[in-house]
């Protein structure tokens, strides 16, 4: 479903110029929980922002669903971030004078949907991260795991193929963290394609492939077992 | 997406900086209701100088002609018409009525009170009340046998009124020209608008009784009524030819051309109002780059919640609509404002008779449009900016 090919990231640094990433090549299949795993600096954001096409590898070529996304004009690209990508920052990234459910509403107001069915929607989608009694609450009004769970709603509200997760769990105490990654477990067995970025380990254990990069390479691949085979 | 939506947005932005939104809007709500309020004075100014300049109908005035260097001071020792003129014009088959009036400046009298100077009209027709723009307030106009016998009936104006009764009904009352007895019978209103502004006093009594009391009749001025207006030109060339013909060599005549007169004083107040509107201009300038500046300021401000825009599925297009409708909303707002404003300190002027003032709804609509307008020129550059921004910057940004 995504694939990545011979992906390059370049900087011009000054005078010199900086390989961020540098051969990156890798699948993801319908339905599969992926965690890219990297220390800070390592080139995992850079990758994920050219994952969620917010800014584009100086080289190779990104497959989403059949679609060359790198040959998209800009309309085209805000429409595929808007129908096919669903993302959750580290800093939540909900707009503070909206309430919970206008900010779930964004993504819908952009695909041009009537009033009606977009509070329907987001209402629905808000029910299932069991934030609908809080729906009228501002951001500021709202715990840090309350707010990613509003973030996930809005992700999840316009139904994208790729759920697209950079450090979920990042500034989140334990507990919360745990709820949110709960809340990927169950949306991974409804279906959902994930990709999370973490330099968590034990975070990354929750998904069922790690991609482990280290200085704009992956060096290495893990599968978790299969539940009943033996590692 | 939906215009609607992006009008929402704007007022919820608006609304959040409510301050700052008001402080914005101020520039545009002093420069909008500055240029109305000029416009209104100027345009209400030149109606209100037509209308008594033009007077009403199928009149035209005939005045002795003199050289363009001399002052219009008609010699008193010269009869520019004698009776023999106002039988002439009256024989003109397209002049319905002939109105003259003679005019000295003479003492008005009411035992111990005195007022000098006054400018005292004889007149052979109530028309001439329609030529001067005067009307009568209180009691009545001369009768036709007044006008014939010479009666002692007298219609002053309101300053003399003032200056010989006081607080005393003037009316029925009676006071003494150059000596001379006579009864009130009416007192004009006080001219209003720029005829106030010459408010000298004056009095008006039949042609005859004049005459009585100032020995000749010298007719200073003459208004020929006609029928109809396309019948001005041929009775005023006639009036011109025949009076021409009686005082062959000595003097000339000619109708006393409003038209030019009034064209002038447009093209004056027409300068003025472009002069003064131009600075009016400016202020609204200086609102609209105070508008930009905060525009610009508001996308810097809010440079994260572009990113988050972008990565939520927004347009270029959906950023720069929306931060120019925010603009657009922004000075309309303070447009419309101004122009409440405009209409509320017009009509106050009105109110208070200061000056006849007007808004039309023209100048009302335009200052309108003229606002959204700047909405979008200065609009369009923050705009613009905004809708550029890289969607991975806007994210890192704090």
């Amino acid at each position: 479903m995504i694939q990545l090919k011979q992906i390059y990231k370049r900087y011009q640094a000054g005078e010199s110029e900086m390989t961020v990433l540098q051969d990156i090549n890798f699948t993801v299949n319908q339905g599969e929980y992926v965690a890219i795993m990297g220390q800070s600096g390592s080139g995992k954001s850079t990758l994920m922002n050219i994952l969620g096409c917010l800014d584009h590898p100086s080289e190779g070529s990104y497959w989403i669903d059949g679609v060359d996304v790198l040959s998209l004009d800009d309309p085209q690209t805000a429409q595929l971030r808007n129908r096919m990508i669903g993302f959750i920052f580290q800093q939540f990234q909900l707009l503070p004078r909206l309430t919970a459910k206008r900010n779930v509403e964004l993504p819908l107001i952009y695909a041009g949907l009537p009033a009606k069915k977009r509070e329907e929607r987001a209402i629905e989608s808000l029910r299932k991260v069991g934030l609908e009694d809080r729906m009228h609450h501002l951001p500021s009004a709202l715990s840090g795991g309350q707010q990613q769970r509003v973030a996930i709603a809005r992700a999840m509200v316009t139904e994208p193929t790729l759920l697209l997760a950079d450090e979920p769990t990042g500034a989140l105490d334990t507990q919360s963290g745990a709820v949110v990654l709960d809340l990927f477990d169950q949306l991974h067995q409804e279906g959902k394609t994930i990709v999370m970025i973490t330099h968590d380990a034990e975070v990354a254990t929750r998904a069922q492939r790690q991609i482990i990069i280290r200085d704009g390479e992956i060096i290495e691949e893990k599968r978790r077992p299969v539940e009943g085979e033996m590692p | 997406m939906n215009i609607w939506e992006s009008i929402r947005m704007a007022l919820d932005s608006i609304w959040a900086h409510k301050l700052r939104s008001i402080l914005t809007m101020l520039g545009i709500v002093i420069g909008v209701s500055s240029v109305i309020i000029i416009v209104g004075i100027g345009q209400g100014g030149k109606e209100q100088l037509t209308e008594s300049v033009t007077g009403s109908g199928n009149s035209i005035t005939i005045v002795p002609k003199f050289d363009e260097n001399e002052m219009y001071i008609p010699d008193e020792s010269v009869q520019y018409f004698t009776p023999a003129d106002l039988e002439g014009l009256k024989r003109i088959p397209e002049i319905k009525e002939v109105v003259y009036s003679s005019m000295q400046s003479g003492s008005i009298q009411n035992k111990d009170k005195t007022v000098e100077g006054a400018m005292v009209f004889g007149v052979n027709s109530n028309r001439a009340f329609d030529t001067y723009g005067a009307i009568v307030d209180k009691g009545t106009l001369f009768t036709d046998a007044d006008y014939q016998s010479g009666g002692n009936g007298i219609i002053i104006s309101q300053n003399v009124a003032e200056d010989l009764f006081e607080d005393e009904e003037p009316v029925g009352k009676i006071l003494r020209v150059h000596a001379q007895p006579l009864q009130v019978i009416g007192v004009l209103q006080k001219p209003t608008g720029l005829q106030g502004m010459f408010d000298f006093p004056n009095a008006y009594i039949p042609a005859p009784t004049w005459q009585n009391i100032f020995g000749s009749l010298d007719v200073s001025q003459i208004d020929v009524q006609v029928e109809s207006a396309e019948q001005i030109q041929v009775a005023g060339e006639s009036a011109i030819s025949l009076l021409n013909d009686n005082h062959s060599g000595q003097q000339e005549y000619e109708v006393q051309n409003f038209e030019s007169f009034t064209e002038m004083i447009s093209k004056v107040t027409d300068i003025m109002t472009l002069v003064i509107g131009s600075i009016g201009s400016i202020s609204l300038l200086v609102g609209g780059i105070g508008v930009m500046n905060i525009m610009l300021v508001s996308v810097t401000e809010r440079t994260r919640e572009i990113g988050i825009r972008k990565s939520l599925g927004a347009t270029r297009r959906n950023i720069l609509m929306q931060f120019l409708i925010e603009s657009v909303t922004l000075t309309s707002i303070g447009g419309a404002m101004g122009i409440l404003l405009g209409a509320f300190v017009i009509y106050t002027i009105r109110l208070l008779g200061i000056f006849p003032a007007s808004v039309s709804i023209w100048v009302a609509i335009g200052g309108v449009l003229f606002s959204m307008l700047f909405g979008v020129v200065f609009g369009i550059l923050p705009a613009n900016k905004a809708s550029k921004l890289h969607p991975i910057d806007c994210l890192r940004y704090d």
